[in-house]
């Protein structure tokens, strides 16, 4: 047996999803192959009563974070996380996910790729919390085909989309952030629908659950006001917000700085 | 690891963010017994340098800094030059972290603290008056009894004792100026760990 076959034999014979601790599992799935970039997704399962946490975690928790065993010639982007929830842990406010989430990552394959997908594998940290415990979970990953074939475009429909077209100044004045939404004449969206979720960290107080309003003297403009954030600094990265509504739609906007 | 299968009620009394100790203000007075069953009072320290040290032993945060050594030679490091560590665990009971007093004396003993003191704070008096909120949350009270220091131990918020040497010491860096009179840099800012288990 040679080692491509050995590689090829522990791809198939190891098991899908890991249990990364006790109380939830891992696993990594790729959709069909393709040209230039593979869509892979991370399925973390959780038990009943613990979450896990967003880009931005809030206070304490901790962001998922991956190291990917790269074949020769591949690259890959950051993880793409869907839209979380609000939760607190103890007292403290966070953002993320109960039950299951599904995360996004793209790999490059190499210029040239033929479409066979070489063993990849990947250690997968992140942290899964409930009002009494913080545990850890730490998960070696083996990228597997999934079976169903809308399983990675369904996870991949579910991350928020950059509104481009969007303007958003945030002004801050006392302690308080001034956010002013301008939207395109023919957008087709209606921000006061929208729960908001601060992708930065430290700018907007995670306790707060700001929602726009309709400007009253022009129509494509939608402001809000939220408290800053206990560490927030002017001189700081710009706000970004996820920006949800119960359709399922999300969107992403950056601030003009 | 070892669960606390204990389902605690969630407090109703959910406190809101606050403001409450910011650099510069006066640190809270206390009083509170030791894993080793003595008293101790902020007051006993007047005139010196005071580091208070959130933790939890089964928070994996605290965990990579105790199992790389990382919190143990800080402690070494600085108590040498007289500072007075107090290590305080205010894990509530049937928590994560929660320990007897006799368990706790014995864990920060296995565990080669070199702590001055551990600090029982099981109704989280003591961590509500200083708003810790992560485990490790550090804290410096300066030689006048002042908020010196309320942030994080080091930059990188992960669970891997391996970027403990990589990261930026937030927490010894405002430590030395404090003993060297300095201006302190990045007096406050966030903690990472895991949310204090009141």
């Amino acid at each position: 047996m040679n080692l491509k076959t050995l590689l090829l034999a522990a791809a198939i014979f190891t098991p899908t999803a890991v249990h990364a601790n006790e109380k939830s599992t891992a696993s990594w799935w790729y959709a069909e192959p393709q040209t230039h970039k593979l869509q892979t997704v991370i399925e973390l399962k959780l038990k009943e009563g613990w979450h896990t946490y967003w880009e931005n975690p809030g206070e304490g928790g901790m962001t998922p974070e991956i190291e990917i065993e790269l074949p020769k010639g591949w690259a890959a982007g950051p993880i793409q996380f869907p839209v979380p929830k609000r939760f607190t842990t103890g007292e403290l406010p966070g953002f993320g996910y109960e039950n299951k989430v599904l995360l996004c990552l793209n790999l490059i394959p190499p210029f040239g790729f033929d479409g066979r997908i070489p063993p990849i594998t990947a250690k997968l940290d992140y942290l899964i919390c409930n009002d009494n415990a913080c545990v850890p979970g730490k998960a070696n990953l083996n990228l597997k085909l999934h079976d169903e074939s809308n399983f990675v475009p369904a996870a991949y429909a579910k991350i928020p989309k950059k509104l481009d077209q969007a303007k958003m100044v945030v002004t801050p004045k006392d302690d308080l952030l001034e956010i002013r939404l301008t939207l395109p004449n023919d957008a087709q969206i209606n921000p006061a629908e929208f729960e908001i979720f601060p992708l930065t960290r430290n700018v907007i107080d995670p306790d707060e659950n700001p929602r726009f309003k309709a400007s009253d003297d022009d129509p494509t403009t939608w402001t809000t006001t939220a408290k800053q954030n206990e560490y927030y600094d002017p001189e700081g990265l710009p706000l970004t917000i996820v920006i949800s509504n119960p359709n399922g739609e999300s969107y992403q906007i950056d601030s003009t700085h | 690891m070892k669960l606390l299968s204990t389902a605690a009620l969630v407090s109703a009394f959910a406190i809101a963010t606050s403001f409450a100790v910011v650099p510069g203000d006066k640190a809270p007075d206390f009083t509170a017994k030791t894993a080793k069953g003595e008293e101790v009072s902020l007051e006993d320290y007047k005139g010196k340098i005071v580091v208070l040290e959130w933790t939890n032993f089964e928070c994996p945060f605290v965990q990579k800094h105790y199992s790389g050594k990382n919190m143990q030679n800080l402690q070494k490091d600085y108590t040498g030059q007289g500072v007075v560590w107090l290590t305080v665990n205010s894990s509530a009971e049937g928590k994560q972290g929660y320990l007897e007093a006799s368990e706790l004396d014995k864990k920060v003993t296995d565990e080669g603290s070199m702590a001055s003191d551990v600090l029982i704070d099981t109704d989280g008096k003591i961590g509500k008056a200083y708003d810790a909120k992560v485990t490790p949350h550090m804290m410096i009270i300066d030689k006048d009894g002042k908020i010196a220091y309320t942030g994080a131990i080091d930059s990188k918020s992960s669970t891997d004792a391996a970027d403990v040497e990589s990261a930026d010491k937030l927490f010894a860096n405002a430590l030395d100026a404090v003993i060297n009179g300095d201006e302190v840099p990045n007096a406050k800012n966030e903690p990472y760990g895991c949310s204090v288990k009141y």
